[in-house]
C-alpha cells in the first residue's frame, strides 16, 4: 500500500491563501522543466506538508512553537541564517514496520521544511529548544542591538 | 435589534478527527492517531460496547499568549480531537493498551485468543 502524503488541514478558508498557492506551484511548474519534475516539486499535485507555527515577540526574545508531531528529537533540524530560522526534518517510518503490514494510513512521512522571517536579529548560539508532546519550542533571545532602546528626550 | 454575538477565535475549538495509521499484525492490531501537544492527562478512551472513542482537548495552547509576549503570527489553533472506531469482534477489549509519546497516541488491539486457530486431535 502506498503511502499517501498528507497536506495540512486548514481550519478555516482563506481564498487569498489558495490563490497565492496556485501561483507558487504554477512558478513552481514554469521554473522547472516537465520532464525533471519531481513529486516534492509539485505540492499541489502530490500535497505536501510543512508545520503549523505561531511566532510571539517580547522585549528580550522570541518565542516560536512548531506542531511537529511524531518525531525524534534527532531528527528536528533548526538552523538560524540572519533574521531567517529554518526547521526542517524527515518524518521516517520506522524501520521495523513492514508496509503490507498497513490497513489505513492518513499521516505524513516525508521531508519538510519550513522558514520562518524573524522579526528581529536573534543570537544563533543562545537558542533553547526543547520537544515535547510533538511541539518544538523555540526560545531565540534577541542580539543586543535588536533589543527596543529607550531614548529619552529632554525637554528643555 | 439583537446585538451580534461576537464569536472568541481563541476560545472556539476546532474539532477535528486525528489522522491515523493503521497497522495490523499476526496477533495485535496498532492504531497510532496524531494528537499534538496534548498532556497524558488530556486523553481520553472509551469503549461502548465495539465502539472505541479516543478523544484530546489541548489544554495549554488555549491559554492566550505567553506571558510577556505579543503574537506576531499565529497558525496553531486549540484543538478538540475526537474519532471513534469499530472493532471487530476478534479484538480482546479486556486487553486495550494506551501510549501517548511525541504527540502521537497509540493504541494497541490485541486479538483474542478464539481468533487463532486451534488444532484438534483426531481421535482413533
Amino acid at each position: 500500500m502506498a503511502l499517501i502524503p498528507w497536506r495540512a488541514r486548514q481550519t478555516w478558508w482563506d481564498p487569498f491563501k489558495e490563490l497565492e498557492a496556485i501561483q507558487d506551484e504554477m512558478n513552481k511548474i514554469f521554473n522547472s522543466s516537465l520532464i525533471k519534475l519531481s513529486s516534492r516539486d509539485v505540492g499541489l499535485l502530490e500535497g505536501s506538508w510543512s508545520p503549523a507555527v505561531d511566532i510571539y515577540d517580547s522585549k528580550d526574545s522570541i518565542l516560536v512553537k512548531a506542531d511537529i508531531p511524531g518525531m525524534k528529537k534527532e531528527e528536528i533540524d533548526v538552523s538560524v541564517h540572519n533574521d531567517c530560522l529554518i526547521i526542517k526534518g524527515e518524518k521516517k517510518q520506522e524501520k521495523e514496520i513492514k508496509e503490507k503490514d498497513f490497513v489505513r494510513t492518513e499521516r505524513f512521512y516525508g521531508s519538510f521544511n519550513r522558514t520562518i522571517r524573524l522579526p528581529a536579529e536573534v543570537d544563533a548560539e543562545k537558542v533553547n529548544a526543547t520537544y515535547k508532546n510533538g511541539v518544538l519550542e523555540l526560545v531565540l533571545p534577541k542580539k543586543e542591538d535588536a533589543k527596543p532602546k529607550q531614548i529619552k528626550i529632554e525637554v528643555k | 435589534m439583537s446585538p451580534i454575538k461576537q464569536r472568541n477565535f481563541r476560545l472556539d475549538y476546532n474539532h477535528i478527527e486525528p489522522l491515523v495509521n493503521i497497522r495490523e499484525t499476526e496477533k495485535e492490531i496498532i492504531l497510532e492517531a496524531e494528537m499534538t501537544g496534548l498532556a497524558k492527562e488530556d486523553i481520553e478512551l472509551e469503549l461502548t460496547g465495539n465502539e472505541l472513542t479516543i478523544k484530546g482537548k489541548s489544554k495549554q495552547d488555549s491559554e492566550s499568549i505567553p506571558k510577556g509576549y505579543t503574537i506576531v503570527h499565529r497558525e496553531r489553533i486549540p484543538v478538540e480531537y475526537q474519532r471513534t472506531f469499530l472493532l471487530s469482534d476478534d479484538i480482546d477489549t479486556n486487553k486495550i493498551q494506551a501510549q501517548y509519546e511525541n504527540g502521537i497516541l497509540r493504541v494497541t488491539l490485541a486479538k483474542s485468543d478464539k481468533v487463532f486457530p486451534k488444532k484438534i486431535e483426531v481421535k482413533d
